[in-house]
C-alpha cells in the first residue's frame, strides 16, 4: 500500500489538477471578507455565522463537483496513455489500487477541508472575532463535510473507471450536483440526497450543538449507506473488470 | 528437456458467441524466443492479456512458472515483464518519472532506470514529457518499463511496431541477446513471420483462435517442399513428351516444375528431355519462402 501511495502521489503531483484545491477556499474567503458576511449579531456568534456563510459557496457545489474532477482526472491518464493495463500487469492487488485512488481523492478533498478552515481564520483575524474560537464547532463541521463527500467519490471512482472518456464521469457529476440548488429548500428531501449532506452536515447549528454533528439519523443512514453502496459496487465491478 | 515456462490448457475466451480464442495449447520453455504469430484479429492480444491476467479465460487453464494465474497472480507478475498491444505511458511525466512510478511498485532499485533507458537509447530524452514522445520512443520507453523489474519471462505484443528500421534491429538484438546473457524467456508476437524469423527458436502460429502450428522453426522450414524448376526451349512440347512417359509435370511460365521426390526420377526426366533434343537451360531447387508457408498455412483456416 505504501508504495502504491508513492507512485499515486508521483503521477499526481506532476499533473496540475491538485492546484484546484485552491479554488473553493479562495472563493469562501473572498465572500467571508464581503459585506454579506457583516451581521451585527452576538459577539459570540460572529465564528459561526461567517462559517454559516462561507459553507453555502464551498459546500452546495464546489466540494460535491471537487470529488468528480478528482476521481475523473486521477483516472484519466490511467485512461488516455493505456496506464490501466500497465498498472495492472504489475504485481498489486486490484483491490489496493482501487482503494488507493479513493485515499488519494478524499486527501485531496481533506485538503481543500483545511485550506477552507484557514480561510475562515483569516476572515476571523481580519474581522477581529474574539479569540475564544468554537474549535468543536469547526471540526465537527469540516469533518462532516469530509465524511458526506466520501460516498460521493466512490461513485465517482466508480464512473471515472468504467467510462474512459472524461466528460461521461462529469456530466453524471453535474447532473446529480444541480439539483442541490432546489432539495435544499426542501425539508423533506433534503435529508435523503447524498449530494446535499456535504452542505447539511457543514452547516453549523449553533453554539449550543456544541460540536454534535448537526445531521439526524436519517442523513447518517444515507451518508453510511451510499458509501457501503457504491464502495462496494465499484471494487466489485473493478475487481473483474477486464482491461 | 527444459522447464516449461507458460503452458495454457484448452484456453478459450468467448466474446458475444465466437471464440476469439479457442482451445490454444500455448507452451513456452525455458530460454526459448517464441514466435507468437496470426493475422490481424487471429486472438493473439486476447491470448496475451489472459497470460498477463488482465482478462479472464472463458474456460481453461494457464500456468505461469508452473503455477496457476488465478491463484497465484502476484509471484507470477512479479517476474514477469509486458507490453501489451501499444505502449503504456503517462504523458504529463517525463520518460524517467514513468519508469520510477514503475519502480516504486516492483521495488527495483534506482540504478535500474539508467540502466534499461541506456539499453532502448533513451537517455538523452529522459527528462521530456512523454506527451511529446513519437510513437517509436513510447515504444522504447514500454520495452524499457518492461525490463525494469529484471524479470524472467518477457511478454511483448508486437514490440516493433512502430520502430524505424534502424530501431527494429537493434530491438531484435537486443531480444536476441537477453536468453543468452540472461536466461530470461521471451514470447514474442507479431503478424510478420519474416520478423519472428529472425529471432525466434519456436513458433506458435494462431488464425482464428486456433492454434495451428507450433514446433521449432526449423520443423516449419521443413514443411516447404521444394521443386525443381527446369528451363528449356518449347517447353509445351517438353511437356507433352514428358508426360507420353508417364511423367505428370506442372507447366507454368514456360518452365517446368517437378516434384522434387526422388534424385533418380530427376535424373529420369532430365535424360529423356535430352534425349529427345530438348536444350535444358537450367535446372533449379525452389523452395517456397517462409512467408509463402505461413500464407499457406493460415490460407487452410480461411485466412484474412
Ligand atoms: N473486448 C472485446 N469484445 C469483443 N470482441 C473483441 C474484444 N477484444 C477483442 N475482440 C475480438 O477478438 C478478435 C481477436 O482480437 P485480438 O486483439 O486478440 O487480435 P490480434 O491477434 O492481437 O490482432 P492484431 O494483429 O490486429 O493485433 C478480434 O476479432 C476482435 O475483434
Ligand atoms: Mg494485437
Amino acid at each position: 500500500m505504501g508504495k502504491l501511495f508513492h507512485s499515486e502521489f508521483l503521477k499526481l503531483r506532476k499533473s496540475s489538477i491538485w492546484l484546484l484545491i485552491f479554488v473553493s477556499p479562495i472563493l469562501s474567503l473572498l465572500l467571508g471578507l464581503s459585506e454579506l458576511n457583516k451581521f451585527p449579531d452576538l459577539e459570540r456568534e460572529q465564528w459561526i455565522s461567517a462559517l454559516g456563510i462561507m459553507t453555502i459557496s464551498h459546500a452546495v457545489l464546489f466540494l460535491p463537483l471537487l470529488t468528480g474532477v478528482f476521481s475523473g482526472f486521477i483516472c484519466r491518464y490511467e485512461h488516455v496513455g493505456g496506464g490501466w493495463k500497465q498498472l495492472l500487469s504489475l504485481p498489486v492487488s486490484r483491490c489496493n489500487v482501487y482503494f488507493m485512488k479513493i485515499i488519494i481523492v478524499s486527501l485531496l478533498i481533506a485538503l481543500t477541508q483545511l485550506l477552507f478552515i484557514t480561510g475562515l481564520f483569516i476572515v476571523g483575524y481580519v474581522n477581529g472575532y474574539p479569540t475564544d474560537i468554537p474549535w468543536s464547532v469547526i471540526t465537527t463541521s469540516v469533518l462532516g463535510g469530509w465524511i458526506a463527500c466520501l460516498p460521493l467519490i466512490s461513485l465517482q471512482m466508480f464512473v471515472s473507471v468504467a467510462w474512459s472518456s472524461f466528460a461521461a464521469p462529469f456530466a453524471v457529476n453535474v447532473i446529480f450536483t444541480i439539483p442541490n440548488i432546489l432539495i435544499i429548500n426542501s425539508e423533506k428531501f433534503s435529508p435523503f440526497y447524498p449530494w446535499l449532506q456535504p452542505f447539511l452536515l457543514m452547516t453549523p447549528n449553533s453554539v449550543e450543538s456544541f460540536g454534535a454533528f448537526s445531521g439526524s439519523a436519517a442523513q447518517f443512514v444515507v451518508v453510511f449507506g451510499s458509501l457501503m453502496l457504491f464502495l462496494g459496487s465499484g471494487f466489485w465491478y473493478f475487481s473483474r473488470k477486464e482491461i | 528437456m527444459s522447464n516449461v515456462i507458460i503452458e495454457t490448457n484448452k484456453l478459450t475466451k468467448t466474446f458475444g458467441k465466437k471464440n476469439v480464442v479457442d482451445n490454444v495449447d500455448l507452451k513456452v520453455r525455458q530460454g526459448e524466443i517464441y514466435g507468437f504469430l496470426g493475422p490481424n484479429g487471429a486472438g493473439k492480444t486476447t491470448t496475451i492479456r489472459m497470460l498477463l491476467g488482465l482478462a479472464r479465460p472463458t474456460k481453461g487453464s494457464i500456468h505461469i512458472f508452473g503455477k496457476d494465474i488465478q491463484q497465484e497472480k502476484y509471484s507470477i507478475l512479479k517476474k514477469v515483464g509486458s507490453l501489451v498491444e501499444y505502449p503504456s505511458y503517462y504523458g504529463h511525466l517525463n520518460a524517467y518519472e514513468n519508469l520510477e512510478a514503475v519502480r516504486i511498485l516492483l521495488d527495483a532499485p534506482k540504478s535500474k532506470i539508467d540502466e534499461v533507458l541506456s539499453i532502448v537509447r533513451l537517455t538523452k530524452e529522459a527528462k521530456r514529457p512523454v506527451r511529446g514522445f513519437s510513437l517509436g520512443m513510447k515504444q522504447r520507453l514500454g520495452i524499457a518499463t518492461a525490463l525494469l523489474g529484471n524479470p524472467e519471462l518477457l511478454i511483448l505484443d508486437e514490440p516493433t511496431n512502430g520502430l524505424d528500421p534502424s530501431g527494429i534491429i537493434e530491438i531484435r538484438e537486443l531480444i536476441k541477446s537477453m536468453p543468452k546473457e540472461h536466461g530470461i524467456t521471451i514470447i514474442i508476437s507479431s503478424h510478420l513471420l519474416s520478423e519472428i524469423d529472425q529471432m525466434a527458436t519456436q513458433v506458435g502460429i494462431i488464425s482464428q483462435g486456433q492454434m495451428i502450428f507450433q514446433d521449432s522453426l526449423s520443423k516449419l522450414r521443413e514443411r516447404s517442399k521444394s521443386k525443381i524448376k527446369l528451363t528449356v526451349n518449347r517447353a509445351e512440347s517438353a511437356w507433352k513428351t514428358l508426360l507420353s512417359h508417364g511423367y505428370t509435370t506442372e507447366l507454368m511460365q514456360k518452365n517446368l516444375f517437378i516434384n522434387n521426390d526422388s534424385d533418380d526420377q530427376i535424373a529420369k526426366i532430365i535424360k529423356l528431355l535430352v534425349q529427345n533434343d530438348f536444350s535444358i537451360y537450367r535446372a533449379e531447387e525452389e523452395k517456397k519462402s517462409l512467408e509463402e508457408i505461413f500464407l499457406d498455412l493460415i490460407g487452410l483456416e480461411g485466412g484474412l
